[in-house]
């Protein structure tokens, strides 16, 4: 863009400096100046960081796990269930969800709510028959919970359900 | 290799551009496997944590042995 229409008609020997360089007054002389040379030891030192951070996550991927304690928890009489729709219910510990859906043939499936890309909570969309993660569109399969499109890297953590005795309970998994 | 202070001005501009650029796509590649490898601790997945650690560690020694071959300035 150009403004030499609005720039003052003088050609003296000291011409006015033009008004974008009123504006943006910057003194190179004290002004910090970054060479390629010390940018590219920015990029190795950088590089090092990075290596040890993967290394750290190697590292703490390698330590033994504790086994996550197994929750067995009652959802509800199977006849409470309709096909088709989903419940939410709290699992495995106080302050964390999981969905159960109930699937048009009456089989059942369970998952962890939260979404693996940023944590949001997922629900069942019941028209297109899949989970949803309202936050970035992330979308899973309700049988398996495995990815179907969005930003999700990984499926969501599976709720194991078993029908005993005409009951719905969740024995084990969920995040 | 030649001795730095043979080469002329733009030889060595030549140099260190050459080697920003190759040094900077080493680095995109690190980033992207440090990425890679927080998504697959975080999500459990455990078999490429390693190869992934020991890439980054290559890139690194790589990164370095170019930065050591920058011309001096002048």
């Amino acid at each position: 863009m150009t403004s030499t229409s609005s720039m003052p008609d003088s050609q003296g020997p000291n011409p006015e400096p033009p008004h974008w360089k009123q504006d943006f007054d910057v003194d190179w002389s004290v002004t910090d100046y970054v060479s390629r040379r010390e940018f590219t030891r920015f990029l190795g030192l950088s590089s090092a960081g990075m290596a040890i951070g993967t290394t750290a996550a190697a590292v703490a991927g390698s330590l033994p796990k504790q086994p996550k304690p197994q929750v067995h928890k009652v959802l509800g009489r199977v006849d409470e269930f309709k096909n088709g729709l989903s419940r939410a219910f709290e699992y495995p510990t106080k302050g964390k969800y999981a969905l159960v859906v109930r699937h048009d043939d009456g089989s059942f499936s369970a998952f962890g709510q939260k979404c693996p890309h940023l944590g949001c909570a997922v629900y069942y969309e019941k028209d297109s028959k899949k989970l949803e993660c309202p936050c970035h569109e992330g979308f899973f399969n309700p049988h398996n919970g495995e990815v179907i499109s969005g930003p999700p890297q990984r499926g969501l953590e599976k709720v194991i359900i078993e029908i005993a005795e005409g009951l719905v309970w969740a024995k084990g998994g969920g995040n | 290799m030649t001795p730095p202070q043979d080469h002329t001005n733009s030889q060595r501009s030549l140099i260190v551009n050459i080697i920003l650029s190759i040094v900077f796509m080493l680095w995109i590649i690190q980033l992207f496997i440090l990425m890679t490898s927080l998504d697959a601790w975080m999500g459990g997945e455990t078999a490429l944590l390693w190869p992934s650690a020991i890439s980054s560690v290559v890139l690194t020694f790589l990164t370095f042995g170019l930065v050591k071959a920058l011309p001096r300035d002048h």
